[in-house]
């Protein structure tokens, strides 16, 4: 005990404070503006800290921990905040953002400090006191318990699509196969890249993400007008109502915590997974299941305390055994190399001081974090009651220049923009998109864990492995039991509120019922009769004609491979997904169901004609952009839409209209100052220019 | 009036627009004005048989460089260096990228800035293909390889990138490759496996990299019982996880000669891992602070026949005079070419890119695999005129694409 005491000694050298707060005061700044994460931060102060402060390992280290361990508080502000979500945010989004729309934004994001910070904490403390007992644990979880956790996560497809089963299985495995382009993970064979280099890695991840998400909300948004929440409901005093509320919740809190660290601990299972399970895990031991899905505040919780835990979980087995537990680890984890530290069981010993200054920090960090949040926040929500058009006139050129980092390639704004397309459509003719996104972030984690567990321990092994059986039972009954549960809820749902949350967002209507789907009501491209069976052609009912196309597609693509790992999962998946497209069609045309609202987040301007003039519109905004990006270099086509946008878009008149600037300047600044200088980002090509000059 | 002022609206923010963007266009973004890049050349030059000096056998020997003719300080001054990374940031070789971005400036007159361009993707294609389509003839472009080589350029698909039109600055490091394997693996050494019946299994990443064909080609030749697992994953946390969990008998590793005793202290000692095969020069291995390199230890070329020496040279031309070097286009002039070697050759004597190198690769600097330029290069003309021959060895061992 004494040591641990002595190796606080750091707490009285001004030098530790410097780094945690400039550390802090990074996330909550550099690190909130798109494409911009914390590894990205840290990865270029690598050398800095070297060379500064070669001598002083605790000081170098503590600024790469504190930047890998603190990242998950502020990335909710803009899930909840502008519906703009990240990779570990879906769930904040998916509840949090409905709670904004009601003029919630200020309460939420004070309970997710609050829960976030005793995330942190517990994330900490276990960290140190997890170390020597996790050995054991970690090397029982091989291949086949990371499957069965991931199999876990995908059964949670069919809680997701309540209200809509088949199309939530439909949309889940549709996710899967999407997962599935790009180099397999056994044979390395390359499977639907139609000899594109950019699909040889796959789908990335982020413009996959914020463009099947995040675009279709921010058309939605911006078509309405209007701020996301009304005057009067921004305020401090909210924010500490929200934080006082997440405390009260401590309890719930700390079990969600201690779950999101085992998660954490487990390398393979993946940051962006953690929040959906952790979001099952605590609706699966909620009494009520009824407000899911439909801004559940509860919902938020349970993601964001787990989100915040698994840092300290992932740091156990990044420090413990120098397998890095997330990619903000790894990071750490070169750190500690350039330092000449081993990680390892040895860490305790040898670099005691090293490990008692990350825990601290960890800790210490989620605090400073949660205040400064509660401090900001109360202002930072009055961005929700600027209308949206000016909002989005620098998030649109964001959210390309974000999606545009992860590769520094075309491909992946055209990504952007076809998930855009996928995710809208989905979003407008009520098919539940989280069961796409599960799919698609597990469908590696399964195919490849898979395989080599079949490889390294033979079907029988595999099956006689007591903690992936286990694992597996579980996860059938939890999910059974969840449906069942889910079902029940959305029966008394149905009865208590088939209209939207007053000011809030309609969740979308699945199935095809008695009633006009809300495309059909509104927008009056066909008619249904209650009673008989549609006829004629609708959008709603052709888009599982485009799904059962790209189906196809994959069929034909992937049965040119060679038998083996890298055909099985692709080939057999779309075959199974066949018979389901046929079924949805059918049912949608000809038999009619119960319509129930589906976990998702329905157009808020309604399906009409108007609305779909509307998303043109925008459209042809959007295009404009990416081609003057082609013509003129993307860097400037995104800072002329800022400013050309919030002039063509704001009804303000007078001096006021000054504020349309103010989207240019903000992107100029993250484009030239941020970007260009400091990150020397690689520009895209001006592939038209070039053409026409025939470079 | 609601027409003209929304017309006016339009006007006003076109003009601001264009004004805003042109003011930027005008501050620019590129830090250096670069030269007009000339067409590169491809011609490669005769060289022996394929691999007759592939691998390196001696470590780093100073180069002498000749001293620049021309104001090298005045070509320097202001000007920014651009050292791509074909791989994402925060792994060891974007560190070391970026150590060597810090450090090779000091010995450049004129001390240019230098900044490190990630170019990942398609594991070093992407970055290989934007080097090719924008790396100009000026001295200012660096390549620091590692994905992107001469060997990928031959195997993988969707590759522009060419080899042929680069020159070397120098090479960095050699890998210190050892195939390692359980305490309770059948086998401690690989000779005793060969011709062994009692089957061992090794852990691999996929079935269409070059370390499998590795693999697959010595199993082959030396007639070993192996079983290969596909999927297990590449680097160091595999290899730790592979033995932490047991879930294969060896695994061959680059780094885990010199690392493992700091990650799992006692794991030599205690007989959890020992050296299967050393697959890496001799010259890069010495005591790894827990054992020597065992007597009955021959690096793999002594087990291989001439044939096989000369195939398995070519195929580890990655892990050796190709591994971690910086290139630049063959086009840049020849006294520019000269400072850039020099302060490279410079660079291995700051005090701060020692520390660096050592905490990266395990090893001394100047027990380390440094290779001058010439050494490179010629492995490089080597390659270039048997290409098609390691390719046809690769195709042996590796799926169809």
């Amino acid at each position: 005990m004494a040591e641990y005491i002595a190796a606080l000694g750091f707490l009285g050298d001004p030098l530790y404070w410097t780094m945690l707060v400039l550390a802090v005061v990074l996330l909550g700044t550099i690190g909130l503006i798109p494409g911009l994460g914390s590894t990205t931060i840290a990865a270029i102060a690598i050398p800095f800290l070297l060379f500064n402060f070669g001598d002083n390992p605790t000081a170098g280290i503590i600024f790469l921990a504190a930047l890998g361990g603190l990242n998950n508080t502020l990335d909710s502000v803009p899930a909840v905040l502008l519906g703009y979500p990240g990779a570990a945010t879906q769930v904040t989004f998916l509840e949090g953002h409905q709670l904004a729309m009601r003029g919630r934004a200020a309460h939420t994001l004070g309970a997710i400090y609050a829960v976030s910070a005793i995330g942190g904490v517990v994330g900490a403390i276990a960290l140190l006191a997890m170390i020597p007992f996790m050995r054991p644990i970690l090397v029982r979880f091989s291949f086949p318990e990371i499957a069965a956790m991931a199999m876990f996560g995908v059964l949670m497809v069919s809680v997701l699509s309540r209200g809509a089963m088949i199309k939530g299985v439909i949309a889940g495995l549709l996710g899967v196969l999407a997962s599935t382009i790009g180099t397999d993970g056994i044979q390395g064979l390359p499977r639907l890249t139609f000899e594109q280099v950019y699909l040889l890695d796959g789908l990335p991840l982020i413009p996959t993400l914020i463009g099947f998400f995040a675009l279709p909300e921010l058309i939605d948004l911006t078509m309405t007008g209007r701020p996301v929440s009304q005057p009067g409901t921004v305020s401090t005093k909210e924010v500490f109502s929200g934080a006082r509320y997440g405390a009260s919740k401590w309890r719930i809190a700390i079990r969600q915590s201690i779950f999101g660290v085992f998660m954490g601990a487990i390398p393979g299972i993946g940051s962006a997974v953690i929040d959906w399970l952790s979001y099952a895990f605590g609706m699966a031991l909620s009494k009520d299941k009824t407000g899911f899905g439909k801004g559940s505040l509860d919902g938020v919780l349970f993601a964001e305390a787990a989100q915040n835990s698994k840092e300290g979980g992932q740091a156990i087995p990044t420090l413990a055994f120098g397998i890095p537990g997330g990619s903000s680890w790894a990071i750490v984890l070169v750190g500690l190399l350039f330092y000449g530290i081993a990680p390892g069981l040895g860490m305790l010993d040898q670099h005691l001081d090293v490990m008692v200054a990350i825990v601290v920090t960890l800790a210490l960090g989620n605090l400073l974090i949660t205040m400064m949040g509660i401090v900001a926040t109360g202002q930072l929500a009055k961005v929700t009651l600027v209308p949206y058009p000016l909002l989005a006139a620098a998030l649109f050129p964001l959210v390309f220049i974000a999606a545009f980092q992860s590769t520094t390639a075309w491909g992946d704004i055209l990504v952007l923009i076809g998930a855009g397309m996928l995710g809208l459509a989905m979003k407008w003719l009520g098919w539940p998109r989280p069961p796409f996104i599960l799919g698609f972030i597990l469908g590696p984690i399964i195919e490849k864990n898979l395989w080599t567990a079949l490889n390294v321990f033979g079907p029988v092994g595999m099956l006689t492995r007591p903690i992936s059986i286990i694992l597996f039972i579980f996860a059938v009954l939890s999910v059974i039991y969840l449906t069942k549960a889910m079902a029940t809820g959305t029966a008394i749902s149905k009865i208590a509120s088939t209209a939207a949350p007053q000011g809030g967002v309609p969740p979308v209507q699945g199935g095809s019922g008695d009633e006009p789907s809300t495309a059909a009501r509104a927008s009056g491209w066909s008619r249904i009769l209650p009673g008989h069976p549609r006829i004629g052609w609708t959008w709603e009912s052709s888009f599982p004609f485009a799904v059962l196309a790209i189906v196809v597609l994959f069929i034909i693509d992937v049965s040119a491979l060679r038998t083996g790992a890298a055909k099985f999962l692709p080939l057999y998946l779309s075959i199974a997904l066949i018979p389901l497209i046929l079924y949805e069609t059918f049912r949608m045309n000809v038999y009619r169901s119960e319509r129930v609202d589906i976990m998702d987040l329905g157009m808020r301007t309604g399906t009409d004609r108007i609305a779909f003039r509307a998303f043109l519109g925008i459209s042809a905004w959007l295009a404009a952009m990416v081609i003057g990006g082609a013509i003129f270099g993307l860097q400037y086509a995104t800072v002329g839409f800022a400013v050309l946008f919030g002039f063509a878009t704001l009804k303000w008149r007078g001096r006021k209209r000054l504020w349309a600037l103010v989207p240019g300047v903000i992107v100029a600044i993250v484009v030239f100052g941020v970007l260009d200088q400091i990150m020397h980002v690689i520009w895209p090509d001006r592939v038209i220019l070039d053409a026409l000059l025939g470079r | 009036m609601g027409k003209r002022n929304r017309m006016w609206r339009l006007l006003s923010g076109l003009i601001l627009a264009t004004g805003l963007v042109a003011v930027l266009a005008a501050c620019g973004s590129d830090p250096t004005a670069t030269p007009t890049p000339v067409p590169p050349t491809a011609t490669p030059t005769a060289a022996p048989a394929m691999g007759a000096t592939a691998e390196p056998s001696a470590p780093a020997t100073a180069t002498p460089v000749p001293v620049p003719s021309f104001d090298a300080e005045a070509y320097f001054a202001g000007k920014t260096l651009r050292v791509v990374v074909a791989w994402d940031p925060g792994n060891s070789i974007d560190a070391h990228a970026r150590a060597v971005s810090r450090v090779l400036p000091r010995y450049i007159p004129g001390n240019p800035k230098s900044i490190v361009v990630n170019k990942d993707g398609a594991a070093g294609t992407a970055g290989g293909n934007w080097w090719h389509e924008n790396a100009e003839g000026d001295g200012l472009w660096l390549l620091a390889n590692t994905g992107a080589n001469p060997i990928s350029q031959i195997l993988r698909p969707g590759v522009r990138y060419d080899f042929r039109d680069y020159t070397s600055i120098g090479g960095i490091m050699q890998r210190t490759t050892m195939w390692m394997a359980s305490g309770d693996a059948p086998y401690s050494r690989i000779q005793e496996a060969s011709g062994g019946t009692e089957e061992f299994t090794v852990g691999l990443n996929t079935e269409s990299e070059t370390g499998t064909a590795k693999a697959l080609a010595l199993a082959q030749w030396l007639d070993l019982p192996m079983r290969p697992l596909y999927g297990i994953g590449s680097g160091f946390s595999a290899y730790l996880t592979t033995f932490d969990r047991g879930d294969a008998d060896s695994y061959i590793s680059g780094s885990a000669w010199y690392r493992t005793p700091g990650s799992r202290p006692g794991w030599f000692t205690d007989g959890v891992v020992q050296p299967f095969a050393m697959l890496g020069s001799p010259d890069v291995f010495a005591n790894n602070g827990e054992i020597d390199v065992p007597d009955d230890l021959p690096p793999i070329t002594e087990l291989l026949t001439d044939q096989q020496k000369l195939i398995w040279s070519g195929m580890n031309l990655e892990d050796t005079a190709f591994y971690r070097g910086l290139f630049t286009p063959k086009t840049v002039e020849p006294e520019v070419l000269a400072v850039l070697r020099k302060a490279f050759d410079d660079m291995f004597n700051d005090p701060e890119y020692q520390e660096i190198y050592e905490s990266l690769v395990g090893l001394p600097v100047d027990q380390g695999g440094r290779l001058p330029p010439e050494v490179v290069n010629e492995a490089l003309d080597n390659w270039a005129a048997n290409a098609d021959a390691i390719k046809a060895v690769y195709a042996q061992f590796l799926p169809e694409q």
